[in-house]
């Protein structure tokens, strides 16, 4: 697993929270060249609107790319935990009690991953809602109410089904099974062999 | 059956050591202690190596990034049609803080870090600093797999607090109740020797033979894990002598046991449940009542009082900014440009405002900390298992307190930044600073990057950390003595059901 250190450093390198003037400069430009305007006055989207909307959609593929793989890799390492439930009851244990009491990685991601889905429609909205009202220096800056706000509904976290969250802890339970069914041969072999 | 004590005890425990010495059993323990201990002080070794890299991968980058924007402060003095956006200048004293500065502030592991983790797999060993971040500490941490946190980290410090006491167990529960065990004890009794000399000298042959290859097991481990105890013998020597206090009363509670003439099972039972108590019972129960001590906000509660804070500050801002420019002597005559500032330089006056706001809650959360903090100090001497674990982590430079000296530090030194940037920010609204060239792309009022202070982290010198382990120290020596009392006053005869 990367360090959490590298993993920020790369977030912060291929998509920095603010763009320099240089980067600024050819985004402008491939915007312009994306809505066909020689200039921003014949823009007919908000340029700074446009460049929030651009800058955001970069950094959820990035986001995506970057923490989501690392996510992978967390849920991989459960994985192969579970895996160890082959050797050890215990270690059974600890991956199946977590995922049915709803408070393993796996459930969490879930979590994580619709917070940040609302995030990205909510900062999706606002920004249409910037480039649809092109001021592009001039003019007073826009502003919404409540017709725009209303739009987006209040964040709800649908908790995952056991079928749906259950995948990495499936070989905790195979394994949990076959020591149930090994400590029961055990019993009985003993019984057979005690004589009175 | 009186007891007669015509052999001397020095003279039994020679022969005990000899004989302990070629039980296979102890041999076995210590291998398995050995290994365990190599285990551990790797595992401990490997994650703050790690950390160290981060640490230096940190300083690279950010000397990269300045490297970078002092190339760009060139090309920016340059003439240009437009004028950079202030956010995107870093030759603006402004901007450059705000949206350029990249400041950290390290915790590097001590050389003798591998004996003990400590909260250093918790706590961050950098800290990003920001000078608007409230109270100077971003709450960043390092991200670690959930389910690993949960079962907690195999090092040195686990070996040493939890598994040397169960070889104690083991050891003194089978070597002391041999005899009584395969009906000997008769025998024994009827020889020229007292119980307290038969059993104290089985007892400390057992530690004569563990005490010294802990001490020998765990130096080769911290070697091996490449500490350089070199450079922190004092702590070695204070950890070695904590470590044998530590045996010593665990000894000392097996003699206890063992004085009862229980069998090996019954030895080995009770000595286990006492270190069930001890090492998992009392420091669960002492950690669920500790959260329950103290007036501490819950952290839901201060990221909405700073979110409200922040609305009210947000909404009287330009009051606020008002109210700084009368009280300062160079901006008393500028109030006009009020509303006109930035971002950046209106949150030179917005910050010290909302910190002033939040004060209190703040002040509820530290006290809250201090308290918990003595709790947990006390609670290491009603169990020891946790005393021991916090005394190495002191000695290894991974426990709390140290973290805490680093975020005083990590505040001042934010402080620091303010003090230096706020006055050059401020000074732009009634004096900006004249261009050399008129219309260059760059504001140039800002090129002292060489002179922004650098963090200087101080440390402890080791004299501190052993000083504070002392207590603990004569606590378990005194703890043993007591219990070794205990035992010796219990066999003052054979038992009568021999």
């Amino acid at each position: 697993m990367p360090s959490t250190q590298a993993v920020k450093q790369r977030l912060l390198d291929e998509a920095p929270a603010f763009w320099t003037a240089e980067d600024a400069k050819a985004n402008q430009a491939k915007l312009l060249a994306q809505y066909g305007a020689a200039s921003k006055d014949e823009l007919r989207v908000d340029l700074r609107g446009a460049e929030l909307d651009l800058s955001e959609r970069h950094s959820h593929a990035v986001f995506d790319r970057v923490l989501g793989g690392f996510y992978d890799r967390v849920e991989a390492q459960d994985r192969s935990y579970a895996v160890l439930g082959l050797l050890s009851p215990m270690a059974a244990m600890q991956s199946l009690s977590p995922a049915l009491a709803g408070s393993d990685f796996v459930h969490h991601r879930r979590f994580v991953d619709g917070a940040e889905r609302y995030r990205r429609e909510l900062v999706n909205r606002m920004n249409q809602d910037v480039m649809a009202h092109p001021l592009n220096g001039e003019g007073p800056r826009h502003t919404n109410d409540v017709s725009l706000w209303a739009q987006i509904p209040e964040f709800r976290h649908r908790v995952p089904s056991l079928a749906t969250a259950w995948g990495v802890s499936t070989p905790a339970l195979l394994a949990l099974l076959g020591w149930c069914a090994a400590a029961w041969a055990a019993l009985a072999l003993a019984a057979r062999r005690m004589r009175p | 059956m009186s007891a007669t004590v015509d052999i001397g005890f020095v003279a039994l425990w020679r022969w005990e050591l000899r004989h302990v010495g070629r039980n296979r059993l102890l041999w076995m323990v210590i291998g398995l202690l050995g290994a365990a201990m190599l285990w551990g002080a790797l595992s401990g070794a490997a994650l703050h190596r790690s950390q160290d890299a981060a640490i230096e991968r940190s300083r690279a980058s950010d000397a990269a990034w300045t490297a970078q924007i002092r190339e760009r402060a060139r090309r920016y003095a340059e003439p240009a049609e437009s004028e950079v956006p202030y956010w995107q200048d870093p030759t603006d004293a402004a901007g450059f803080s705000r949206y350029f500065l990249r400041a950290h502030t390290y915790k590097p592991n001590l050389p003798l870090s591998p004996l003990a983790v400590g909260v250093s797999d918790l706590m961050p060993g950098r800290l990003p600093v920001k000078l608007e971040t409230p109270f100077g500490v971003e709450p960043v941490y390092d991200f670690e797999n959930p389910r690993g946190l949960g079962l907690g980290r195999f090092d040195l410090g686990f070996v040493l607090v939890y598994l040397l006491p169960i070889a104690v167990v083991l050891l003194i529960g089978l070597l002391a109740t041999f005899e009584r065990d395969h009906g000997m004890l008769r025998l024994i009794a009827a020889q020229r020797v007292g119980p307290r000399t038969w059993l104290g000298a089985r007892v400390a042959a057992i530690v004569a033979w563990l005490a010294p290859a802990t001490l020998v097991l765990a130096i080769v481990s911290l070697l091996a894990a490449g500490a350089d105890i070199a450079a922190a013998w004092p702590e070695l020597i204070a950890s070695a002598v904590l470590v044998v206090a530590y045996l010593s009363f665990w000894a000392a509670l097996g003699f206890v046991v063992v004085s009862a003439w229980p069998s090996a099972a019954g030895a080995i039972s009770l000595m286990s449940a006492v270190w069930a108590l001890l090492a998992i019972g009392l420091p669960l129960l002492g950690s669920a009542l500790a959260t329950r001590l103290g007036d501490a906000p819950p952290p839901v509660a201060y990221v909405d009082a700073q979110r409200r804070a922040n609305d009210a500050i947000a909404e009287q801002r330009d009051a606020i900014v008002a109210a700084a420019f009368r009280r300062s002597s160079v901006l008393a005559a500028a109030t006009e440009r009020v509303a006109k500032i930035d971002y950046a330089t209106r949150m030179t006056f917005l910050t010290p405002e909302l910190e002033r706001r939040l004060l209190p809650l703040r002040e509820r959360q530290q006290a809250a900390r201090e308290w918990r903090g003595r709790v947990s100090d006390w609670a290491g001497y009603l169990a020891p298992p946790l005393g021991l674990e916090e005394a190495l982590a002191v000695l290894a430079g991974t426990d709390a307190a140290r973290h805490e000296r680093f975020e005083q530090q990590t505040r001042a030194y934010q402080l620091r930044l303010r003090d230096w940037f706020y006055p050059r920010i401020q000074g732009q609204i009634a004096a900006p600073t004249p261009r050399a060239v008129a219309n260059s792309y760059g504001r140039m009022n800002f090129a002292d990057y060489d002179a922004i202070p650098g963090y200087r982290g101080s440390e402890s010198p080791a004299s501190t950390r052993v000083i504070a382990v002392l207590p603990m120290i004569a606590w378990l020596c005194l703890l043993a003595g007591l219990l070794t009392a205990l035992a010796w006053r219990r066999l003052r005869r054979w038992p009568t059901e021999l």
